[in-house]
């Protein structure tokens, strides 16, 4: 096996969260990302999923160095990131890009699509002005746009041909890996299938590994072959995505794939719905995060925190009971 | 709420060769957003419009209480109750909206004012239309709220939408959509919003609604898992037509329309890591300047020479299933 593109341990992020000045010595934390590890190979699409404030943003944050980790480490083509000097985190911030939802908010209305694509480039400074041209050129070719788009403003372009713009300007630096943050949530149906496309096709054209967020769950399973589920900070589901996604392990991925709007007027519906709601990351009830709202839960899960453990078909899964889940 | 008995073929409301034009403030020029559809809703099932952005479907479902621009120019006719509502008076209409007709938008965020509290902003229908006060208002308020399946509604009632969740204030939109019991809830994007979980049950809800109160409901979507869940008819719309329509399993298992078929093939279906999508081609045209003949013609591969010059009126392709296409054929 190759080395990973982007290594993944124990990765937390802790905000402190009221008045220094009253809550001396016992400041509340926030623990929005709580000790997270995962890996994506060269020329892989690895999935995220879960719902708001599970953590997704905050891990995507400190991937991109835009905040510090509490704990853990990332490691990129197995080097540290966290503790670089200047040039190597300079390097390493070239080749880890995102490409954002909304192509209507990501793009600057004021500058013309040649700016926005060689604005990294001229960020870095190694190329001249003429090299920089042809490389804006390149890459219009690369996404599928004619040439004469380069003079022209955002607001000329559809949905679809401004996040093949906002693709464009995320390859510009050559990245190994590029952070999908629901790219094709704002698109209409039939544009999706032409992003998804283009996406697919520079993967093996280019080998990038890519790190998809979405709550589209046909997306992910459409793009991924490794997905991993996040609850409250932490990832208590990780594998294969035909096996978590049809035989689940953790009951909270069982309830959240059991909520798929499956384009199927005949397809049976079995929503599972959890009790209560989501608690608050600032204190995370004890034991296992997801007991006061799981169906299978039992005294020893407020005791015991679950570890992720390998479970059916190469999964791996964070529940004490995982064999008492189709009882659910 | 106490469920309701029906007649699921009870009319509720119908819309004859209903025609907008919207005039477009960048360069004045008239965009007909929405041409000659036509459609009844029933008591108890649910008319999904579906279709891309701009195709109109929100503008159809908008001119049904005519919350249009004061430049939008409507034809055709809305049969609700003996009368026609684009005949009506704006006096008329007010009296109308929110008691028989109500609406649920996509951004409960927006739809709910952050400065009054629930219980003030589900009072006021409830004594605008329905003319409750006191205790009977306020046993009221505390029965919506549980019928969308908020607990603790008594709480709840004293508390500002910047309290609750997304999907929370959601149910609250739908709990004062449904306050005086209307005859037809026009619900646009009402999911799009919420998260998976919340999103499916959601939908539940309005479905119970739908069933339990004989509310015909009309679900304005661009996901067809949506229409797929909670819909009984299905109008798929492009550039401003019905290009087909018809009960849900016929649409999704044996669809006539080539913008249909193309839409349904082009999305996920849930296979893992599958290859390629099959497109459509190019853009959704500009209305403006729509091409001669069928509207989809420039993007279909099953085009004719025929398709740019003729349009097709819509055919019978099946039981109450139509289809605006020269190729489309009755089974």
């Amino acid at each position: 096996m190759t080395l990973p593109v982007l290594e993944v341990s124990g990765l937390a992020k802790h905000y402190p969260v009221g008045s220094p000045w009253f809550h001396r010595g016992e400041r509340s934390v926030v623990r929005a990302v709580d000790g997270i590890s995962f890996s994506i190979a060269e020329g892989e699409t690895f999935g995220l999923i879960g719902e708001s404030g599970c953590g997704k943003t905050t891990t995507v944050k400190m991937l991109l160095g835009l905040e510090p980790s509490t704990a853990g480490r990332i490691l990129f083509q197995g080097e540290e990131v966290q503790n670089a000097d200047a040039a190597t985190l300079r390097q390493y911030r070239a080749q880890i890009q995102t490409v954002f939802q909304d192509p209507y908010s990501s793009l600057s209305p004021r500058m013309r699509v040649e700016e926005i694509i060689a604005e990294p480039l001229i960020t870095d400074g190694r190329l001249s002005a003429a090299d920089r041209r042809d490389r804006v050129a390149e890459l219009l070719e690369v996404v599928g746009l004619p040439k004469e788009a380069a003079t022209r403003f955002p607001h000329e372009f559809s949905g679809g041909q401004r996040q093949r713009i906002a693709i464009a300007r995320s390859l510009s630096q050559r990245p190994r890996l590029l952070i999908l943050d629901e790219p094709v949530s704002a698109l209409d149906v039939s544009i999706r299938a032409q992003v998804l496309n283009l996406l697919r096709d520079l993967q093996q054209r280019l080998g990038l590994s890519y790190l998809l967020i979405s709550h589209d769950f046909d997306v992910v399973a459409h793009m991924c072959r490794r997905i991993a589920v996040m609850y409250l900070g932490r990832i208590v589901e990780t594998g294969p995505t035909k096996i978590v996604r049809d035989r689940p392990s953790h009951p909270y991925s069982k309830a959240l794939f059991s909520a798929v709007l499956a384009p199927d007027p005949d397809a049976v519906h079995r929503h599972i719905r959890l009790p209560g709601v989501p608690p608050s990351p600032i204190d995370p009830p004890s034991g296992c995060r997801f007991r006061t709202r799981c169906p299978l839960a039992q005294p020893l899960c407020a005791e015991v925190e679950p570890q992720l453990l390998a479970g059916a078909g190469g999964a791996l899964a964070a529940c004490h009971f995982t064999e008492r889940i189709d009882s659910m | 709420m106490r469920p309701v008995t029906f007649d699921e073929t009870a009319v509720a409301l119908e819309a004859i060769n209903l025609s907008v034009t919207l005039r477009r403030s960048r360069d004045g020029a008239d965009i007909p957003a929405v041409n000659g559809v036509s459609f009844t809703l029933y008591r108890g099932r649910t008319l999904g419009i579906v279709g891309e952005s701009g195709c109109g479907k929100s503008t159809t479902a908008m001119s049904l209480l005519r919350l249009l621009p004061r430049t939008a120019r409507i034809a055709g006719q809305i049969r609700f109750r003996g009368e026609d509502l684009l005949a009506a008076s704006e006096e008329r209409l007010r009296a109308i909206r929110g008691r028989y007709i109500s609406m649920i938008f996509q951004d409960p965020m927006v739809a709910l004012d952050p400065l009054f509290t629930i219980g003030d902003q589900l009072a006021e229908p409830l004594r605008i239309h329905c003319g409750l006060e006191g205790d009977a208002l306020r046993a009221r308020q505390v029965e919506l709220l549980a019928a969308v399946g908020i607990s603790t509604p008594e709480t709840r009632l004293t508390q500002y939408p910047h309290q609750m969740s997304g999907g929370m204030l959601q149910r609250i939109v739908g709990a004062i959509a449904m306050s005086c019991n209307p005859d037809v809830l026009i619900a646009d994007e009402p999911t799009t919003a919420l998260d998976p979980r919340a999103q499916a049950s959601y939908l539940d809800l309005l479905k119970m609604f739908g069933e339990t109160y004989g509310l015909a409901l009309v679900m304005v979507t661009h996901d067809m898992g949506v229409v797929a869940r909670v819909c009984d008819d299905v109008l798929v719309m492009y550039a401003g037509q019905a290009v087909e329509k018809g009960p849900v399993r016929q649409i999704f298992n044996a669809p006539k329309h080539p913008y249909t078929r193309a839409l349904l093939t082009s999305i996920p279906n849930g296979e893992v890591e599958r290859e390629w999508l099959p497109t459509i081609a190019g853009q959704p045209p500009d209305l403006s300047r729509l091409p001669p003949g069928c509207s989809f013609a420039p993007r279909c591969s099953a085009a004719q020479e025929r398709c740019s010059r003729e349009a097709q009126i819509e055919r019978v392709v099946g039981d109450r299933h139509r289809a605006r296409c020269w190729r489309a054929v009755a089974p």
